[in-house]
């Protein structure tokens, strides 16, 4: 797996920080959410990747000098298409990455509407990143470097043009994410979440007499 | 075929997993061949120390690692010596990782022990924190018993706050009553006088109300009730109420044991409660058989 | 953009409410192709949350929209049920302000002078720092996006103190409206029933965060009392008497028993039996109206049912048996919804949906949508969506259901996040909760209040008496400890399930029921189910979905030539061979090169664990009592 950010080289020899994010995708449909995150994850692309995957999310960890941060990546898995994104969606995200496909126009003008649905829903710190992916089609470009960049500063956005297929800018886009982040330690007890109980399989719970009446 | 959803079956992960743990094998001899072959040297190394946290965040039950973190820690407190802030700086991160450890393995002696050395040679330690750490764990967890020595130990550092730690047992005791861990350690605090012995009673009766099967809070009973200032009419008072309680469980043997302490205490020398002792010890006889000499014994002790 | 909706589906869904994305969830997951529309442009239909501004624009919205959600005059070239009922509809709805609506200069002036003598330090010498740090040491972890967005002006500065003042107007929460989640059907989860096991075998649970309700409290005797809910509770509580404690213990612990021992008439009310039982009135209130939640009429064996119901799911996550879905129950059918469209479900909110076309079996055949004409084998449609001739006798019993947003707690605690208290009311029982903030359903310094009945008349006269005396409005109540109520909405919900939802239905077409009144979704979970083994008979019902680290996308070269060596008996043995070459290698190789193999490979160690998580998950609750409780102090 060529693309493994690989694990903590800590210069300091303690542990570091490990911080946890949720991160969401958004972009109009087919401009490659899903291949940038299969590359950031798996380092793969397939040219006819369908469009599910049925994941609920992937995870991928970034090191940054002494921090983990560990992202918890959340695809749209088509509900974008029809508008019908569940505010569940945007719930305790930390991080989006605002998607469009640099040879058509249309999506970089639906990516705008994306930030303002961010702005206007998701939490008033999230940090975004927009994304001008498919840039190994750059021949047949559509939205200037120029142009986005200049959204991405009016709007405060981090930008970068990204390639699925050449894994250009990929690990470099959610690791200047990562770097933009407040860093809170999960080891704290303060993970980047709502702060809410997991559950999960076998989890019965505190074994604590205490707590039952048999 | 692209794209197509598979999961990996059971087997795969199963190697995956096998593989996972060749790999850590391989890692820890290599680290800890590494950090040997630097402790000879007789100086600090920080590539080593860093190895040797690696290798403890994984697994915090090495002594031989925390022996060697102790030689690198005295080595460190020598080159800060004019430095204080640094060397606070130096410990304060070997706190947290202390703090790391025993998050990952709440029952391991090492960590325990080794946060505490550190403490012991931090020039100006935060005992405060201390005590909010040991409330953090045991409220995870309130039968690990090293966090209850922890705390004894921190105590004989900083001298017992009476008020706070009855508060501290209190707390622990709501949470859960059924832990001789919490009752021994109320019982370590104080010298009882007439008026906290009244109200330890009422405390421990709440429990053995709740719960009249549960031992820990008869052992602290029986605890009380070896105190001779207690007064007695709230020795007559606590008998009447274990009457009732004993309408209501009349096969618990717990309540005609603490009736038969009671009594003892009262009645020394009262011919006519000899004959009821006597048959408590006889009723005790029938609901436990298995220490039937037991209460012979008793009884003819009290005959005598 | 706007697409055609794919138009050959294996089922159809009409509506997002939970037994319809139950539904939708388990189809898909089993590889049928789904279509999930929604009329309204959000998820969850009766089941719904808003925020503070569009639950007031329910208001507006309601009752009158059903024509522009289900247009019937279409062309008339074919011949169509039209869709949509009443049911869809709210009987009564409104919403109102108890506050003023800003501050009138000289409140702010006498405001600002409290603030001064409260908080002089900060003000008058503008040490921020100060601030900063009581800012930490008061905020708690879930409004971390809060600690940074304070960017330390004076504005936000002036804003945090008035926040902490607890005088509110109406622009005041208006500013936060997003931050309020208000459920029109708020549920509890049992620690241990159907619904969570669900959630947590079908994998679905991951998509959303839990809390756990802290405390259950009843309405006894004019008094808001604690219900002794654990043995701790009941030892650590100091209104019972000792005596009543060894009752309240016996009774819960032989309740097993006794239902098998007890020879009383069928149709003893439970109160009855525990009256038998010689027990206190205490222990009869408790066990009866909080633990059971019956009322003076649940006959006994219903009774005992439900309090072991409550017992079993004890000890599992927190002190009482109830979760409670962070960000309110809508997230509930939103993650159902999403773990459709994961495995290929199509989603469409805000469509109109004109009607069905039956063949001449009587057949769903197609759905009319839009202009599109869309068919499938089978389709489920809630209740509010059917065409009125499916129904017998569509009306329905009703819900009465109030919201308050309130300016403190019904009963302070050190945790008062998250509150359930069963208030009887002759015949019947309403139970009331009451979210803090760390639920993420309200702003700091502010709760929300769920009350829910049984409808008899209109809500608001349902709730009168209960409302009255838990609650204080305006400057008229004399008692200070009450809570003040800033903002109030009333409303009713059709209770739809005792309706006959299938025998005027044609056979491939499933009505599925809105809310109900019970306390948790297993009712919805039930008729969800029965729904799914009707049109699939043989399917598993949501299976255990795969984590991400299970799916394999593609090739997975690595495990795939693992599976292979292992088959061709190359065992392990070889491994550990090359690590004791591994190994001699390290003995001969330069120090440098060992520092920097071994610190690389040990990293490989350390990755964080995640077998840890019970523990982190106790002490993250700790560390929000501990905060709760200092900001009490």
């Amino acid at each position: 797996m060529a693309n493994r950010s690989g694990a903590a080289q800590r210069p300091n020899g303690t542990q570091g920080k490990i911080c946890q994010f949720k991160l969401v995708l958004l972009g109009e449909s087919a401009v490659g959410k899903s291949s940038l995150v299969l590359r950031f994850v798996k380092g793969q692309f397939h040219e006819y990747q369908e469009s599910t995957i049925g994941a609920a999310f992937l995870t991928q960890t970034v090191c940054l000098d002494d921090t983990t941060v560990k992202f918890e990546i959340w695809d749209t898995a088509g509900q974008e298409r029809y508008h019908s994104l569940a505010p569940m969606y945007y719930r305790g995200a930390q991080a989006a990455i605002v998607v469009y496909d640099i040879t058509n126009q249309d999506t970089f003008g639906r990516a705008k509407t994306w930030v303002k649905e961010l702005q206007r829903q998701a939490s008033p710190t999230i940090v975004i990143a927009l994304a001008g992916n498919k840039q190994d089609l750059a021949n047949k470009r559509m939205v200037e470097f120029e142009e986005a960049q200049t959204y991405a500063d009016e709007n405060g956005l981090l930008f970068m043009e990204t390639s699925a297929k050449t894994a250009l800018n990929v690990n470099d886009i959610f690791l200047a994410i990562a770097k933009k982040l407040p860093k809170y330690d999960q080891n704290q007890g303060q993970s980047g979440q709502g702060q809410g109980r997991r559950l999960a399989e076998g989890d019965q719970g505190a074994k604590t007499p205490g707590n039952c009446c048999k | 075929m692209h794209g197509r959803l598979k999961v990996r079956t059971t087997e795969e992960q199963r190697l995956l997993k096998e593989k996972e743990n060749q790999k850590k094998l391989v890692a820890y001899k290599q680290g800890m061949a590494f950090i040997l072959s630097t402790r000879k040297k007789d100086s600090y190394d920080p590539e080593a120390f860093a190895v040797s946290s690696q290798i403890l965040h994984a697994n915090p039950h090495i002594y031989t690692l925390w022996n060697y973190r102790k030689e690198s820690i005295l080595l460190e407190i020598e080159n800060y010596k004019d430095k204080e802030e640094e060397l606070v700086k130096f410990l304060e991160k070997e706190l947290d990782f202390t703090e790391q450890c025993i998050l990952s393995s709440p029952k391991c002696y090492s960590s325990w022990y080794h946060r505490y050395w550190v403490l012991k040679n931090h020039p100006v330690p935060n005992w405060e924190k201390e005590f909010k750490l040991c409330a953090k764990y045991l409220s995870v967890d309130d039968r690990n018993l090293h966090c209850w020595d922890y705390r004894r130990l921190i105590l004989n550092k900083t001298g017992l706050c009476l008020e706070k730690e009855l508060e501290f047992s209190t707390e622990r005791l709501n949470a859960n009553f059924s832990n001789y861990s919490s009752w021994h350690y109320r019982s370590t605090l104080r010298t009882l006088d007439v008026e906290s012995l009244e109200k330890e009673l009422n405390l421990v009766q709440s429990a053995v109300f709740t719960d009249p099967y549960d031992t820990s809070a008869w052992f602290y009973f029986r605890w009380i009730l070896n105190h001779k200032e207690i007064l007695e009419e709230k020795l007559q008072e606590v008998l009447e109420s274990l009457k009732q309680l004993e309408e209501l469980e009349p096969d618990c043997k717990c309540i005609l044991m603490a009736k038969c302490w009671i009594m003892d205490t009262l009645y020394v020398k009262d011919e006519d409660q000899k004959d009821d002792i006597n048959e408590f010890y006889q009723k005790l006889k029938q609901l436990d058989p298995l220490r039937k000499t037991r209460y012979e014994d008793a009884i003819k002790q009290k005959n005598s | 953009m706007d697409y055609d909706l794919p138009t050959g589906f294996d089922l159809i869904i009409v509506g997002t409410g939970v037994v319809e994305s139950i539904i939708s969830a388990a189809a898909s997951r089993i590889g049928k192709r789904v279509l999930q529309v929604d009329t309204n442009n959000y998820y969850g239909g009766h089941w719904a949350s808003f925020n503070l501004e569009d639950i007031q624009n329910l208001k507006q919205e309601n009752n009158i929209d059903l024509g522009k959600q289900f247009p019937k005059n279409l062309s008339n070239e074919e011949d169509f049920i039209p869709l949509g009922n009443k049911l869809k509809c709210f009987p009564y709805f409104e919403t109102e302000w108890h506050i003023a609506e800003e501050d009138s200069i000289d409140v702010l002036k006498i405001k600002q002078e409290n603030l001064n003598g409260k908080e002089n330090v900060v003000l008058d010498e503008g040490d921020k720092s100060k601030l900063d740090n009581d800012k930490k040491e008061h905020d708690d972890c879930a409004d971390k996006e809060e600690d940074e967005s304070v960017v330390q002006g004076e504005i936000e500065e002036a804003k945090e103190v008035e926040q902490n003042l607890n005088v509110s107007t109406q622009e005041l929460l208006k500013k936060d409206y997003r931050k309020f989640v208000i459920d029109l059907c708020p549920k509890l989860h049992f620690a241990r029933g159907n619904f969570v096991e669900l959630l947590i075998s079908s994998n679905i649970a991951r998509y959303a965060e839990f809390r756990s309700v802290s405390r259950v409290l009843t309405w006894i005797n004019g008094n808001i009392e604690v219900v002794p809910c654990s043995r701790s509770d009941v030892f650590a509580n100091n209104k019972v008497s000792v005596v009543e404690k060894r009752m309240l213990m016996k009774l819960l612990t032989s309740i097993e028993e006794e239902e098998k021992s007890a020879t009383v008439p069928q149709n003893t009310t439970f109160k009855d039996f525990l009256k038998n039982k010689k027990l206190s009135s205490n222990i009869i209130h408790f066990v009866l109206y909080a633990l059971s939640m019956s009322n003076d009429e649940t006959i006994w064996l219903e009774g005992m049912k439900r309090t072991k119901r409550f017992l079993g799911s004890l000890g599992r996550f927190g002190k009482t048996p109830f979760l409670f879905s962070m960000y309110g129950s809508g997230e509930i059918t939103q993650a159902f919804c999403r773990l459709s469209a994961v495995f290929g479900g199509v989603f469409a909110l805000n469509q109109q949906l004109h009607g069905i076309v039956l063949n001449k079996e009587n057949r769903f055949e197609s759905l009319k949508c839009g202009k599109q004409n869309i068919t499938a084998s089978h389709i489920v449609m809630s209740v509010g969506a059917a065409p009125v001739s499916f129904f017998k006798n569509p009306t329905s019993s009703l819900i009465s259901r109030a919201v308050l947003i309130t300016d403190k707690s019904l009963m302070d605690s050190e945790q008062e996040h998250m509150t359930l208290l069963l208030y009887p009311a002759g015949n019947k029982l309403i139970t009331i909760l009451e979210l803090g903030h760390l639920t993420g359903t309200c702003p700091k310094n502010v709760f929300l209040i769920h009350i829910t009945t049984e409808g008899s008349s209109n809500p608001k006269e349902d709730l009168e008496g209960c409302v009255k005396n838990l609650f204080a409005f305006g400057e008229q109540d004399s008692n200070p400890r009450k809570p003040k109520v800033l903002w109030s909405s009333y409303f009713s919900i059709p209770n739809t399930n005792e309706l006959d939802l299938k025998s005027s239905v044609p056979s491939n077409v499933f009505l599925c029921p809105g809310p109900d009144l019970d306390l948790d979704y297993d009712f919805s979970l039930e008729k969800a189910r029965e729904i799914f083994l009707s049109i699939y008979p043989d399917a598993e019902f949501l299976p255990r979905a795969p984590d991400a680290d299970e799916i394999v996308i593609g090739e997975d070269p690595e495990t795939a030539t693992e599976v292979r060596a292992s088959n061709s008996n190359l065992d392990i043995s070889k491994d550990t061979e090359k690590s004791v070459e591994e190994e001699r290698a390290i003995e001969q190789s330069s120090e440098t090169e060992l520092a920097i193999e071994a610190r690389a490979s040990c990293s490989e160690l350390d990755t964080p664990s995640e077998t840890d998580n019970t523990t982190k998950d106790a002490l993250k609750e700790v560390e929000e009592c501990a905060e709760a409780k200092e900001n009490m102090q």
